[in-house]
Order: C-alpha cells, then structure tokens, then sequence
C-alpha cells in the first residue's frame, strides 16, 4: 500500500517537473517570430547552459544580426562552423554578413586549399579517425589476401589494393589531426564592439605614434601573443585578414 | 469739421510714424441672406493716410436700400516679438434689405483717398428663398433664421433635422472615382455631433477630403436649413454589381430657445437638445469594364501619361544595381492600378519592383503619379536589350481602352566591381536564412576520438591479431604439407601392415575380407602416394598419376590388371575363380615394392614451393 502511493507521489513529481520545464527553443522561436530578439537570445542563452550544438550557435547568430548586433552574429556563425565545419546555412549566412561590414574579407582563392577544406569538412575529427581505422582493416584484409590466397590475380589485387588501403589509412589519419586542430585551436577572436583603436603596444595608446590602426565589428583576429593580468588576458597581440599586426583590448574581441 | 479734419490729421500721423503700411480697401458682406432679411454691407479702409471720401456706390439687385453709411473708426495695437504695429480701420456700414431671391452680385464700390482711388472686387451674394412653410403660417413651423420660431416646446422632427449620403454620381465604372458626401441639415443650430455608427465603404477604396468646419445655408425642397458637410470622401469601386454603403448614426446636439419672462420683457435663453438621428443608405450601381479587356491591361481607369528613367551609378555595370524608373501621372485610381512590366534578358538579376503612390483627392478621383523602381543588377558584360512595357488603360471620355507604348533600353554593360552577391543553393542572398526551427540536440561536450586510447589500442590489437592469425596459419599449411609428406612416407608401412592383415585372412581362407583388404590396402596406398583422398581416387587418375610419378608403364598396367582382378574376385560371385589368394597377395607385394623403389620424378607445384621439403 505504501510503496504504491509512494510511486503515485513519485509519478506526479515527475511529470510536474517535466510541464514546468520551459522549452526553450519553442520559446525562442516564437519570440523570433514575434520579432522580440532580445527575449530569443535570452531562451537560447538558458538553453547554452544545458549543451551546445551547431544549430543553437546559428540561431543566437540569426537573433544577433536581426539585433543589429553584427559583431556577435558574426561571432556565433564562427563558432557554429567550428562545431560543424559543415553547416552550410551557417556559412551562407557569414558571407552574406560579410558583405555589410566595413573591413574587408578576404575569402579563400586558392583553389587548392578551398578544395582540401571542402574535403576535411566531410566529416568530423572523429569521422576521419574512424576512417582510418576502417583503411587500416582493409590493408590488413589485403596483406592477408596477398600472402594466403592461391589465385595470382586475387594475390596482385592484395598487393597493390594493400598499399592504396595503407596510403588512404595515412592520410586519413592526417586529416583527423588536422581537422582536430582546426576543432580546438583558440586562436581566432572576433571584435564584438563597434569599432576599436588598436595600438602598436600592449596599452591604450597614450600619443598618436602608438596608434595602429581600427578595426571594425565583425572583423576576424588571429591571436599570436597575449598580456595577462592575473589569469586573464588583457590585450592580445593580433594580425588582421590582410596581414597587419597591431594590439588589441581582450575586451574588445571575443574568441570563438 | 475741422475737429474732425483735425482728428484724421493726427491718426494720419500716428499712422505714418508707426510702420508705413499701405492704405488698403476691403468690402464685408455675407454671401447668403433669406429673402426679406435685413443685411450690412460694410466697407472697411484701413491705414487711411488721409480722410476717405464717401464710397461711391452702385445699386444692389434684388435689395432695397434701407440706411447708410454709418461711419466708424477703430484701431488695434499689437505687439509681436518686441515689434508693435498698429492699425486703423474706418468703417462705411450700408444696411439693406433683400426683397428678391437669386444670385446676385454686390457691385464694386469706389473710395478716394490720399489721392488714390481705391475700388473693391465684386462679391457674390446669393438670396435664398424664405420657407415655404413661413409663408403659409408664420410662427407654426420652424425657421433656421428665425430664432423666435426655434422654441423649446417644438419636437425636433425628422424634416427639421436630417443627414444625407449623396453620391456625386448613380452609377459609375468599376475603377472610376465618385465623390460620397455626408451632409448634415438642421433648421436650428448645430453644436455637437458625435458619430455612433460610422456608415462603412465596403468594396470601395475611400480618400478622405479634409473639408473646413463651415456651414452654410442650403435650401432643399424650398426650405433653408444650415448645412454642414460631415465627412467627404473620394470612392473608387474595387467590385461591380449594386454597392450599398450603410446608414450612419450619429447624435447631433442642437440649440433650442427658451422664453423667460424677465422684467425688461421676454428674453430668448439658448438650451441645448441631443437629438439621434440616422442617415439614410448610400446606394451605387457599379457597371463592369467592357469586355474584351485587352490582355496587358493595367486595371487603370482614368486619364494618365507615362514616363520612363534609367538611373544608374556611373553607368551600367556587372554586379552593380541599375534601376528603371517608371512614372504613371494623371488622374484616376492611382491606388489600384498594376505596373506593367519590362523584359528583363535572363542575364539581369531582378529586385521585386517598388511602387510609392502619391496621390491626392481631386474632383472626383484621384490626382498624383505612381512611381515605379526596377531594380536590376546585370551578371555579364555585353549589349543587352530591355524590352518596353506597354501601359493600357480605360480611358472614361472616350469609354475605350488606351494603350501607351513605354520605350525599353538598349544598355551596353560594361565589367564592375567583383560580385558582391552571396548564393545560397544558387539562389541570390538578399538576406540571411531563416531559423533553424526543427528542434535539435545539444550536447555538454564535443569530444573527438581522435588521439584517443582507443584509437591506439585498435591499431596495435588489430596488428597484434593479423600477426598471431598469419603465423598460425603459415604453421598449419606447414603442417598439413607435412603429413601429406608424411602419408607420402608412410605410404608402404601402412600398405604393408594392411596387407599383413590380407596374409591373415590367406591363412584363414577368408576369401572376401582377403580381397577387400588387398584392395582396402591397395587403394590406400595410392591414394597416400599420389596425396589424393580415395574417395577421389579411380583407375584413370592412378595411372596418370603413377606415371608422371615415373613409374614405367608396365607396372601401372600391372597395378591396374592387379586391382581389376581383386575386383572381379571380391565381386562377382560365381565359383570359377581361376585366381589364387597367394598369387594375388605376391602380386600385390611385388607392384608396390616396385613403385617404392621408382625414383621419384620431379612433380610440378607451382605455389606451394615453399612448403616442400
């Protein structure tokens, strides 16, 4: 008797729970909808404390932008792409911002590279590694088809299907750890305010010989060195898309 | 007359030491009055320099001439940012009375002051009729000029107070513009109106003109009633058929006057009465455009005139916009109209088309332009052509369709700026994509398997296994080459211990296990020899066989006739046996000895090389 009304009570709790829930990402698009962007951002926000995802970061940059907020739109487009180099919509929507900023971007020409990034981004750091391991069993399948098997032709298709396996096994490997890198590296930042003086010191520039150059909202740093303060960086030393280094405030970017 | 001279002296001076303003004639009259009525005329000079003379007048028609002039002066002073002014006005008063209804004319007058001769414009005066009603009975019915008639004990009734919907026109053209007044009619005064139910102007386009708070007064079925136009609106019909527009109802505060006895004599009070009153329904008969419309037509109806633009930054070039600019002007339902549209070549990419309307109430339609942008941004450089529109319209004077023939271009496009353009599944970007709105899963922590353990362990497991897996096997087909070696070997012990066994069965007399042990031993031993399984074994791949082995033909035909007997003895049974057991058994013994004793001819394996011995 007891231990039912305990499952009852247990039950209740449950389900209680479970309809105070908010749902975040209804709530967002709704408020999306309802061009309430600053409510949306707030949703999403909760939900970033639960996980993130490639979606949710393309969201946050789509409520961003609708904002005006260009800066951060940018910044979350980044960072969708990071988690999913893949995402298609993500990139359409960074090149369409691109257009409205003031620095300019220097997308990718070389055709090479373009075409080794459009390979990598098949699949994820796990994929490649995976793959590998797969080309790895095929090799090992070859060299034993090469060494036991008794027909001349299926021995030749070992031998040399043995080295296309090792070399596809190599060089997925290869990938994987490039694609891991790109995963974690920290090495990109995005200015996030209006516009910023950057300095050819790591301070506020004090006379106008100090004073590099500004940089606009949604512009892509790449970090080579930093100052901290107690933990914390506070100026990074930076080089922009078209290859000028200056300093600039930690406060002023954000990393993706 | 010399105070007075001397009076005009001193105001001229006042005056012309103030600011020198100039010395203006102005007439004030009415412009309507009820038959029998008595009226003013006054004519006004203002910032005289001299003293005016009289202002020489002609007859007024249809008026009867009662006093005049009546003289008088006044002066205003005012003060405006810190500038004061002043003005003088000496006033001529003419009374008279109309004796006549009709429309007529109050004559220029002339005055002579300063030197100058000053004249007023003409005025037009209209005389309305007086009541029918007064006529008959005075003091029975009401009069809107008369406020003894306008008492409190009187019932406003529905011919005393009434609002009205009138259409300019009964029936009308889809699209063509008619003029809805609602007008509201009171032979006493009007204070306030309040509309409760605003009459509706469903499947029309309405423009509201804003008219002045004025009334006037109007004579309808030869009564006079103060007239106020309420609300006047331009409506263009969307649909055709009988449009019915429905009655408004408003509350209309009117004055009515009380009599008091006082001790001077009877003394008029204003009292105010809020009155409900319903409009009737405006109706209009709505007639379709005629058929066959031509099959460029606009949905234009009215008068207009077509010009075209091309404008663009330093001229036309890839990747830069481009906009045509088309303008409709003229008169009609600008509001509802299409643009027509130009034959852009496929390599243009095309912005929708943008439409600002101005247009105003005039008459009874619309006044204004529509202007129209086409925006286009040419993808690839060379001489492309823009076809023309064609503008068709119906034209109402002439109750026909126009068509107005809107030139296109020819654009010779030069090489821009790198294309700015963004494209998403092909398609030009003209803003970000949507949301992502499938509901998706998010995760704490991305973690590659890159690196890991797990990796490793995989590739030195898998290694590890194909070694053990390969050696295992290498030593198995060792060894199964070894005890096909070893059977080779071993060939004669065996046939020796089963024909051993044959001797025993000899001695015993046992004819059938005799023979089935010398063939049992016979089949073995080739079957060991050659490394073939018995169960494959027969008289042709023996032969074949032992002599590739290199045994001389002779014996393998010995072998063969040796096994054919053992055959013939084991299974057939008839009682003629011409062989004997111990000649089959010395056969037997012999043939093999032979073969043991043949050098072996080198066999052909081609794979299996290293696995001989």
């Amino acid at each position: 008797m007891m231990r039912n009304i305990f499952i009852m009570v247990a039950l209740i709790v449950a389900l209680t729970i479970n309809a105070t829930e908010r749902n975040y990402q209804k709530e967002a698009i709704e408020a999306y909808n309802n061009k309430n962007y600053p409510a949306a951002i707030e949703a999403y926000d909760s939900l970033m404390k639960q996980g993130v995802s490639s979606e949710l970061y393309y969201n946050l940059g789509n409520c961003y932008y609708r904002s005006g907020n260009k800066g951060m739109a940018v910044l979350y487009y980044e960072k969708a792409l990071k988690l999913e180099p893949d995402n298609r919509m993500a990139q359409a929507n960074l090149d369409f911002i691109h257009t409205k900023l003031i620095d300019p971007y220097a997308a990718e020409e070389n055709i090479i590279v373009v075409g080794y990034r459009s390979v990598r981004n098949w699949l994820s750091s796990s994929g490649w590694t995976i793959a590998g391991m797969v080309f790895f069993a095929l090799f090992i399948l070859a060299l034993g088809l090469y060494m036991f098997a008794s027909s001349i032709i299926v021995r030749k298709s070992g031998f040399f299907g043995g080295f296309a396996m090792l070399a596809l096994c190599i060089a997925a490997n290869v990938i994987a750890a490039d694609a891991e890198s790109v995963r974690t590296s920290t090495d990109y930042a995005v200015v996030v305010c209006d516009t910023v003086q950057l300095s050819t010191v790591s301070h506020i520039p004090n006379t106008d010989a100090e004073k590099a150059f500004v940089v606009h909202e949604g512009a892509k740093l790449k970090k080579l060195d930093s100052v901290k303060v107690g933990n914390k960086a506070s100026w990074y030393k930076v080089v922009t898309v078209d290859n000028r280094e200056a300093w600039v405030n930690a406060a002023a970017v954000a990393e993706i | 007359m010399s105070i007075r001279r001397l009076i005009y002296f001193i105001v001229a001076i006042i005056a012309s030491t103030a600011m020198a303003d100039a010395v203006t004639l102005r007439v004030e009259a009415p412009s309507q009055v009820i038959e029998g009525q008595k009226f003013n005329v006054k004519y006004c000079v203002d910032n005289p320099n001299d003293s005016p003379s009289e202002p020489k007048l002609s007859d007024l028609p249809n008026c009867k001439f009662i006093f005049g002039p009546g003289r008088s002066t006044e002066s205003s002073y005012s003060n405006f940012n810190g500038k004061t002014s002043q003005r003088t006005t000496i006033g001529f008063v003419y009374t008279y009375k109309a004796i006549k209804a009709g429309k007529v004319t109050i004559p220029s007058a002339k005055v002579i002051v300063g030197g100058k001769t000053l004249s007023t414009k003409p005025l037009a005066l209209e005389i309305l009729p007086p009541d029918r009603s007064a006529s008959s009975a005075p003091n029975s019915s009401v009069q809107a000029y008369d406020i003894n008639t306008q008492t409190t004990d009187r019932p406003v009734g529905g011919d005393e107070l009434f609002i009205r919907i009138q259409m300019s026109k009964p029936s009308v053209y889809e699209q063509e513009g008619v003029v809805c007044s609602i007008k509201l009619y009171s032979k006493y005064q009007v204070q306030k109106l309040v509309t409760n139910v605003q009459p509706a102007y469903n499947g029309f386009l309405a423009d509201e003109v804003q008219l002045p708070l004025q009334g006037h007064f109007e004579s309808v079925g030869g009564e006079n009633f103060y007239c106020y136009e309420i609300k006047r609106s331009v409506l263009i019909p969307q649909q055709t058929g009988h449009l019915e527009i429905n009655s408004g109802s408003y509350d209309v505060t009117i004055v009515q006057f009380e009599t008091i006895r006082t001790g001077f004599g009877l003394m008029r009070s204003p009292v105010e009465k809020t009155v409900k009153v319903n409009s009737n329904k405006g109706t209009l008969n709505v007639i379709p455009l005629p058929t066959p419309k031509p099959a460029d037509f606009c949905g234009a109806v009215g008068r207009f005139s077509v010009t075209r633009q091309l404008v663009s930054n330093k001229g036309v070039r890839t990747n830069e916009a481009a906009t045509i600019k088309l303008t409709i002007s003229g008169y009609g339902n600008l509001k509802s109209l299409t643009a027509p549209k130009f034959d852009f070549p496929a390599q243009f990419d095309l912005y929708d088309a943008q439409t600002v309307v101005t247009a105003n109430p005039s008459g009874d339609s619309l006044d204004g332009k529509v202007e129209v942008d086409y925006t286009f941004v040419p993808q690839s450089v060379g001489k492309f052509t823009v076809g023309g529109a064609r503008f068709v319209y119906f034209d109402l004077d002439s109750k026909e369709y126009k068509t107005i023939v809107v030139d296109g271009f020819n654009l010779d496009v030069a090489k821009g700026a790198a294309s700015n353009v963004v494209k998403y599944n092909n398609e030009m970007m003209k803003d970000i994509l949507p949301l992502i709105a499938t509901p998706f899963v998010v995760e704490v922590c991305y973690e590659s398997i890159f690196g890991e353990m797990m990796q490793w362990l995989f590739y030195v497991v898998v290694t590890l296994a194909f070694v053990v897996v390969a050696f295992v096997y290498r030593k198995r087909l060792k060894d199964r080459a070894n005890i096909t070696l070893m059977r080779r070997k071993g060939a004669n012990k065996v046939a020796r211990r089963r024909l051993k066994r044959a001797k025993r069965c000899l001695q015993k007399k046992l004819k059938d296990k005799f023979y089935e042990e010398t063939l049992s031993a016979l089949w073995g031993y080739f079957g060991d020899k050659l490394s073939i399984p018995v169960s494959e074994l027969n008289r042709d791949n023996i032969s074949d066989n032992m002599l590739d082995y290199g045994v001389e033909s002779m014996v393998v035909t010995d072998i063969i006739n040796l096994i054919d007997d053992c055959e013939f003895a084991r299974y057939a049974q008839s009682a003629e046996i011409s062989l004997s057991m111990d000649d089959v058994y010395a056969r037997a013994c012999e043939l093999i000895n032979k073969v043991e004793n043949t050098k072996r001819k080198k066999i052909e394996q081609p794979y299996n090389n290293d696995f001989q011995e």
